[in-house]
């Protein structure tokens, strides 16, 4: 932000949020290793069979369904470049808001129709992280293509390019490093998948490292050392996959904070509410209405739900803006990397072990998911709000503070007139996202707290699917009334 | 040296907003034709439909053969667009290399044929400068080049001049006088700051000297549709 914040504030600012958010928590976590590197144990440990096979088949199982995600994705790509069908790509947007547990739902129901009789294991993961991740992928690639100049391709088709020369010598290899970008965040994605493991792994050995770090802390037997080693092969793995993404946009010469910004900018395109939308989010309202009044049991969770999701997401929002007002919100992008295990992990060892005792426990552990998962969804609101604030700066700024505004003011008036309806939307989307969150919840509270996505995660747990479809599809329809009551017209 | 080149009858284009008409006419095989209309007229319509790019209604040939029957990757026309285009995932030479790949050539006889017109331009040096790290007229010439090297049945040039310096026009045109000497092929040459007097080519003596009784205009009209 062009509002001449001085360098010493901005700095104080920065290692404030940092160090509350990211140094104290994992120095907390790291402070426990020592104690842990008793004579050989902990390499032991580290590099026993049953480590080491664990993170390699959470490698193995996120590259095969990218893989397998790429192949279908590359099929529909070359299906439908540079061809416009709303009503495909408005079925792949959708996506953005169907909860992993839907795609669980429909996993586990497919594979009963087919009469499959071992339904839980790495094979249903497999599919529904790939049911996940084609329409994500399929959807960038399409953008990126799109974003192909037009001129090029005219010239290119004048210089005798076939249909299929255009498509192999230009749109694949003008697009291929955002595809391979995008391909990275799907397995950085892959690898991080809580919530589908837990619930069609059907536990060990069936799972990944994200799910053993949670299993290895929070059951009645605390296998600490086993958990560190987890979480140590989870970074390696991560580390490897952000690595790989830096090689890339160095390579493309692309800037890594707006490698999302296409895809995400056409959800936040702004309509005048049409009466179609006008009669889908009151037939939305209704119906939520009717099945909660006739499903008395899930009054309580919606209620918890809608709660933690509007205050995590207007958390996030409201730390995004304050990161940015100070132009420091770069510091906040490093979180996207960290396993959200992990991260919770060393939350929860850093406050929530202090807030055990407390005589308010409940209240203040609820604030630490609230914070928790507000700091989860910060790198991706980051990433989004950045270019558009960046965009809608100006010398209009400039000329309002030779006016005399003061910073706040020239804020106030020039950009978040400007950004505020991206803004809105965005915490919709977060909103919609969070509703859904699973892992930070079952990690910090002990069954107390049980909002809508835990809620619908534990009828699947005790296989009560109509339960789970019914909390599943309130998801889907709060979302919907969240997300298209905030579109308006810029 | 004679022969049909460009033919067009009862040639239009039309767009939801307004219809451009081309008057009927015959050029030689080695003609230079001016594309005179003033901004907004719609020569970009015109030429478009040329190369295949948009439909038209009405007759266009080129040596005799009709090319509303054939696609854009048949129609051998070499364009050059206005604002230096080229293919920003390539460098120079690759650039330059692209049209003669696209119509068969090898790989390595490609690469010579690039290389060789790189040097005539001056620019051999920039063969693996990236699209980015090209001045203005650097990239013209790659363009150029691109559009030329494989040998097309017809060139097109939209405004080729335009933001160059003296120097950088003095290089094409030299570089556009040997291929056509070479090359008699017909060439349709856009100008948006067209002086509706006379026949003006301000500035481009050489070019011009070359085509002075060759050159003719080429009239559009306009219909605005109610």
């Amino acid at each position: 932000m062009n509002l001449e914040i001085p360098k010493p504030i901005r700095y104080l600012v920065a290692t404030l949020f940092l160090t509350a958010a990211l140094f104290y928590p994992f120095y907390q976590m790291i402070s426990i290793v020592p104690s842990l590197l008793k004579g050989r144990e902990f390499v032991n440990v580290l590099l026993s069979r049953e480590v080491c096979w664990l993170a390699w088949i959470t490698f193995r199982s996120a590259f095969i369904a990218l893989a397998i995600t790429f192949g279908i994705s590359f099929s529909l790509v070359a299906l439908l470049s540079r061809t416009h069908v709303p009503l495909i790509r408005a079925m792949f947007e959708t996506t953005w808001i169907v909860p992993g547990l839907l795609v669980a739902l429909v996993v586990l129901g497919g594979q009963k129709h087919l009469g499959i009789i071992d339904r839980y294991g790495l094979h249903a993961i497999i599919i529904a992280w790939v049911i996940m991740g084609v329409p994500y992928l399929t959807l960038g690639w399409l953008r990126a293509i799109d974003d192909v100049d037009d001129r090029e391709i005219d010239l290119y088709r004048t210089l005798g390019a076939t249909k299929f020369k255009l498509f192999t010598g230009l749109l694949l290899r003008k697009s291929f490093p955002m595809v391979q970008s995008l391909m990275v965040h799907q397995f950085y994605w892959y690898l991080v998948s809580f919530s589908l493991v837990g619930v069609l792994g059907g536990g060990p050995p069936n799972e990944t490292l994200e799910v053993a770090i949670y299993s290895a802390v929070h059951y009645d037997k605390v296998r600490t050392v086993e958990a560190l080693c987890y979480a140590i092969w989870q970074i390696f793995l991560l580390a490897i996959v952000r690595g790989f993404l830096a090689w890339i946009s160095v390579r493309a010469h692309l800037h890594k904070e707006d490698l999302f910004t296409e895809e995400w900018n056409s959800l936040g395109q702004h309509q005048r509410p049409t009466r179609k939308l006008k009669v889908l989010v009151i037939v939305s309202a209704v119906t939520a209405f009717l099945m909660i009044v006739f499903n008395p049991d899930v009054f309580d969770p919606v209620i918890q739900g809608v709660v933690l999701a509007t205050a995590s997401s207007g958390l996030s929002i409201g730390l995004s803006m304050f990161l940015m007002f100070f132009g420091i919100d770069g510091v906040a992008r490093s979180l996207a990397w960290i396993s959200p295990m992990i991260f919770s992990l060393a939350w929860w060892r850093a406050y929530a072990l202090e807030i055990a005792p407390s005589p308010n426990r409940e209240w203040m552990m609820a604030a630490l998911v609230v914070a928790v998962q507000a700091l989860l969804f910060l790198p991706w609101a980051l990433r989004f709000l950045g270019p558009i604030y960046r965009r809608a700066r100006g010398r209009e700024i400039d000329a309002m503070r030779t006016l005399g505004a003061g910073r706040f003011k020239a804020w106030r008036r020039i950009e978040w007139p400007r950004v505020a309806p991206d803004t809105r939307f965005l915490f919709s989307v977060i909103w919609s996202f969070a509703l859904s969150e699973v892992s930070t919840v079952i990690l910090f509270s002990k069954g107390g707290f049980e909002p809508l996505g835990v809620w619908v995660q534990n009828q699947l747990l005790r296989f009560r699917i109509h339960e789970a479809w019914i909390g599943t599809f309130l998801i889907i329809l709060l979302s919907i009334l969240m997300i298209q009551s905030r579109r308006r017209k810029v | 040296m004679s022969g049909t080149g460009l033919e067009f009858k009862n040639f239009k284009v039309q767009r939801p907003s307004f219809t451009v008409e081309v008057q009927d006419f015959k050029s030689d095989l080695h003609e230079a034709i001016e594309l005179q209309a003033p901004s907004g007229f719609g020569k970009t319509s015109v030429i478009r439909a040329i190369l295949g790019l948009d439909p038209h209604s009405g007759e266009v040939k080129l040596q005799g053969v009709r090319l509303l029957l054939l696609p854009v990757h048949k129609r051998k026309i070499g364009m050059v667009f206005q604002d230096q285009v080229l293919f920003t995932h390539m460098n120079a030479l690759e650039n330059a290399m692209s049209g003669l790949l696209l119509q068969g050539r090898s790989e390595e006889e490609s690469e010579k044929l690039a290389l060789e017109g790189l040097e005539k331009f001056g620019i051999r040096d920039r063969a693996f400068a990236r699209v980015g790290e090209l001045s203005g007229g650097e990239r013209q010439r790659v363009a150029i080049l691109r559009a030329t090297l494989w040998k097309p049945n017809l060139l097109i040039l939209d405004e080729p001049f335009q933001g160059l310096d003296q120097l950088n026009r003095q290089l094409i045109k030299d570089y556009m006088a040997q291929f056509l000497a070479e090359h008699p092929i017909p060439m349709i040459w856009v100008d948006h700051q067209a002086d509706f007097e006379g026949l003006h080519l301000v500035g481009e003596q050489r070019f011009d000297e070359l085509r002075q009784n060759e050159r003719r205009v080429f009239n559009l009209t306009k219909s605005k549709k109610d």
